[in-house]
């Protein structure tokens, strides 16, 4: 790192109470996150409590031109925290406040380093919930999430963590701070995120830190859920499960939906097993949707019935031993805790998250198995999970990190390549899918002309999206 | 890449090779919240010493596969992280898939401990305990000045040696009773034998268990500390061995008849072995969970955190807080952090009692605790007792097995 990022760096250690890591030691976890991805070596770590100390260590680094990655819960899998190009990791744990809970407005203001399960707790008292968490709660930070298009539970209903965003407040990479959506103006504050002109908030979304650093993040605000409950159905095969998804689709019978899932036979076969181990001998379903309803319990009752026939028009029936067995449980639960689960199976797991169409979900399957038969050395698992349209497609491989780390993240590069050419597109996209970006021609060179416009010396996240490093 | 496990560089981590590659980063235990869990926060140390990552389960995780596969690392720095954790075993009870970061972090002290490389203070705490058989260095002499020792070996024998037949129980304190908390141990002493046990003491014949020491990775010198003990115990014979310390409580797992004074109390009181009538009006209390306690149950042991509501709804005792949570954070008497980071144990400290709403009293099983947040206490906050020493101060017996 350059001389004057050092000493500047220094100086900020007293600044704002900001915390300040040199030493390779402290430098060491911060390499990082839950991704395959190649990790990254940190010249400093910087761990500010305030916006006024983001924008210093952002002119800072702009001036001695010093690559700066923003951390938020460093749980994303797609290596978007990984210093690949050394510098600055920017550890937003520090700013952690609740800033408003606005009842009136239906808007939460928070910090990015809030994480998901804090703000949770503290919403609970007002009977209120926010749209999107994802499976990584705990630990997870709302600024993370926004900047990694975060998925999943309440996809049906809200579709993606950026739906939910009513507006935000980013610093940019010369230290100016801008407020979007109707904050925009002070005197109007966070209500409305489509006015004064152009979506800018958008831009920020899903950006893994490339374009700015997030400091505030207002949040729609959904009364709790009244009623929960779970139901499952078993199919013959993938295709009977994705002409029910997309009939659920069409007919927007999604609005009680908080999470959905699709499951393969070999998940099926494996928790039937577990859990009774006479059933798993006999003829089970080849493919599973496991549906988690949440709302008020009249409105969910209709729904429920509704989409029982539509499963039943695709040749679905219900299949309440998935049910008891697997799924009530994880939604209940285990659903903070699941998802790790198989990274006990060889050591890690890398992912790639992609968005599907509902009418491309068997191609997404179809290169599932190819990968499979090409390696089967890196066991492959899928998940695929229900938004209010279209789809999100996981592949997970596990591998053994001490032996097959290398082999596992090329297997995944390839497959990258094949899930692009198969329809669907990256979904969190960090550094993994950084090569399938500079595809999307015309798309890629508006998102250099703004990158250049607000980073020119590409100083923010390096390689992530593939811009720059 | 990765050194194999045969021939190792690090011995002491051999056990925890697979632990290294299999953690996944997920940052639970560096800082998780779930509330429907009573998960409010993971660790101590990042919230009171440094915020650094190479202070955290993950950091410790990291720090040994990168000392493991030759990484240039600076000793010295690294005993300082490593040397500032309190052992609580958050990190392990939140990790999604059973790694044993805390125990990573105790083979890492090892390693140091065998380079020499133990800070000053932890090297002080093992010359105490081995010149005057307790962690702080108060002097041997007093470790059973909590009973009139010749009044208490005429009734029911301060070091009166007792062969074999007949039911005997030996009463231990442990280090933090006997000389930080006296007044827990003479009440749990008092309890004991208003239900009608002849308690003995080991008296000039006690020793510490070497839990500080095993907690500070001395292993070897905390194996000796252990075994000096043990066969005293057994030289002396006993039929129910019972100990305040829930460390030392956590040294004898595995050893046969012995029980905590807070597990034995709990079944006493239930059983009606023990009638207490308040004699004041009731404190809400809040229970200030061990984190040493909670780590018994690893072994398959009884959480005697869960012994102290049992105690306290069997005597009608209001109770503020939710549920029992064996995720609190560390109030920083654990892992020897208040000799090695006083200033950061002492943040601890004030930081659980921060924590708490609502309570006229502050109770703990452990005596450790009850001394460590009684030394972070001010005029303002509720008074703080072992749960021996609060009925005392707010029952009287009414009446035993005895
Ligand atoms: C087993 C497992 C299960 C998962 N399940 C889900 C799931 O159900 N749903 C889901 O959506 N995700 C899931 N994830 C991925 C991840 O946990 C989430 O996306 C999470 O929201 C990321 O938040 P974070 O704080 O950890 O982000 P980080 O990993 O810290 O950061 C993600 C990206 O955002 C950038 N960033 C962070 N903070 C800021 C900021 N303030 N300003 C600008 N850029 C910033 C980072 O540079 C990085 O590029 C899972 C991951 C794993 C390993």
């Amino acid at each position: 790192m350059s001389t004057a990022a050092t000493d500047g760096l220094v100086a900020l250690g007293n600044f704002a109470g900001a915390a300040l890591l040199t030493d390779p030691v402290d430098l060491v976890a911060y390499r990082r996150d839950t991704s395959a991805a190649t990790p990254g070596k940190p010249d400093a770590v910087v761990r500010p409590h305030t916006a006024e100390a983001v924008v210093e260590v952002l002119q800072r680094a702009n001036r001695a031109r010093t690559p700066v990655y923003a951390r938020g819960g460093a749980t994303m899998y797609a290596g978007g925290v990984n210093p690949s190009a050394g510098g600055i990791v920017l550890d937003l744990g520090g700013l952690n406040r609740i800033l408003d809970i606005d009842l009136d407005r239906g808007i939460v203001v928070c910090e990015p380093g809030v994480r998901f399960g804090a703000l949770l707790a503290a919403l609970r008292p007002h009977g209120q919930t926010i749209g999107i968490v994802p499976s990584t709660a705990p630990a997870a930070t709302i600024g993370g999430a926004l900047s990694a298009h975060a998925l999943g539970t309440g996809s049906p209903q809200f579709q993606s963590f950026g739906d939910e965003v009513a507006g935000l407040e980013v610093i940019l990479a010369s230290g100016e701070r801008v407020c979007t959506g109707s904050a925009a103006s002070s005197r109007a504050g966070y209500f409305q995120r489509y006015c004064i002109g152009p979506d800018l908030t958008g831009l920020f979304l899903g950006a893994d830190g490339t374009l700015g650093i997030v400091v505030a993040v207002a949040l729609w605000l959904h009364p709790l859920p009244e009623h929960r409950q779970t139901n499952s159905y078993g199919f013959a095969d993938a295709a009977g499960v994705q002409r029910c998804i997309l009939e659920i689709q069409r007919r927007e019978l999604v609005g009680n939906i908080w999470y959905a899932g699709a499951y393969e036979a070999a998940t099926i076969k494996a928790r039937i097993g577990q859990a009774f181990p006479e059933k798993a001998q006999g003829p089970l379903p080849g493919f599973a949707l496991a549906v988690d309803y949440r709302g008020d319990s009249g409105r969910v009752r209709e729904d429920e019935q509704r989409i029982a026939e539509i499963a039943a028009r695709c040749g679905g029936v219900p299949f309440p031993d998935f049910d008891a067995a697997y799924f009530h449980r994880l939604r209940n639960d285990e659903v903070y805790w699941y998802s790790f689960a198989g990274f006990f199976a060889m050591s890690r797991c890398a992912i790639l998250m992609a968005s599907v169409p509902t009418d491309r979900m068997t191609a997404f399957l179809d290169v599932i198995t190819a990968q499979r038969q090409n390696y089967p050395q890196y066991p492959l698992g899928a998940a695929l999970v229900m938004c209010r349209r279209g789809l999100h497609g996981g592949a997970l491989a596990f591998y053994d990190e001490a032996t097959q780390w290398q082999g596992a993240v090329a297997a995944m590069e390839e497959c990258a390549g094949t899930l692009v050419a198969a329809g669907c597109v990256p979904y969190k996209t960090g550094k993994v899918w950084a090569a399938q970006v500079k595809g999307f021609g015309p798309y890629w060179g508006l998102l250099q002309r703004i990158k250049r416009e607000l980073d020119p010396h590409g100083i923010l996240s390096p390689g992530d999206l593939g811009l720059g490093g | 890449m990765a050194n194999t496990e045969a021939g190792t560089p690090l011995p002491h981590l051999g056990d925890y090779f697979k632990d290294l590659y299999h953690c996944s980063d997920c940052g639970y235990c560096v800082d998780a919240i779930w509330q429907e869990r009573g998960i409010e926060h993971i660790c101590a140390t990042l919230g009171s010493h440094s915020p650094g990552l190479s202070y955290s389960g993950q950091g410790y995780i990291k720090l040994a596969r990168a000392w493991l596969e030759g990484e240039e690392l600076a000793l010295p720095t690294l005993a300082e992280r490593v040397f500032s954790c309190t052992g609580c075993g958050n990190c392990e009870r939140i990790c999604p898939i059973g790694l044993r970061p805390m125990n990573i972090n105790r083979a890492l002290r090892r390693e140091l401990v065998d380079r020499d490389l133990a800070p000053q203070s932890a090297t002080g705490i093992c010359a105490n305990v081995s010149s005057q058989q307790n962690p702080g260095g108060a002097p041997f002499a007093e470790r059973y000045a909590f009973v009139d020792r010749r009044a208490f070996a005429e009734s029911a024998g301060v070091g009166a040696t007792h062969q074999g037949a007949g039911a005997a129980t030996i009463y231990l304190p442990g280090c933090a009773a006997a000389h930080a908390r006296p007044a827990e141990a003479s009440a749990a002493v008092e309890l004991l034998a208003a239900a009608g046990i002849q308690v003995q003491l080991l008296g000039d014949e006690d020793r510490c268990c070497g839990a500080p020491l095993r907690e500070l990775g001395f292993a070897a010198a905390a194996r000796a500390q252990g075994a000096q003990l043990a066969e005293r115990l057994n030289a002396r014979g006993y039929d129910l061995l019972l100990t305040s310390g829930c460390e030392c409580a956590n040294t004898f797992i595995g050893m046969d008849r012995q029980r905590t004074f807070a597990a034995w109390l709990a079944d006493a009181m239930e059983q009606g072995v023990l009638r207490l009538v308040a004699s004041t009006e009731l404190p809400v209390v809040a229970c200030m969970e061990s984190c040493q306690a909670t780590q018994a149950t690893r072994a398959g042991n009884p959480d005697d955190n869960a012994a102290l509501p049992r105690i306290l709804a069997a005597l009608g005792v209001p109770v503020v807080g939710d549920a029992a949570s064996p995720y609190r954070l560390c109030c920083g008497g654990s892992g020897g952090m208040a000799a090695l980071h006083p200033e950061s144990s002492q943040a601890m400290a004030r930081a659980r009692i921060d924590a708490v709403a609502g309570a006229a009293a502050l109770v703990s099983v452990d005596p450790r605790c009850v001394a460590q947040l009684e030394a972070a206490r001010t005029a303002d906050d509720p008074p703080v007792y072992g749960i021996a020493e609060f009925l005392r101060c707010h029952f009287t017996i009414a009446g035993g097995a005895a």
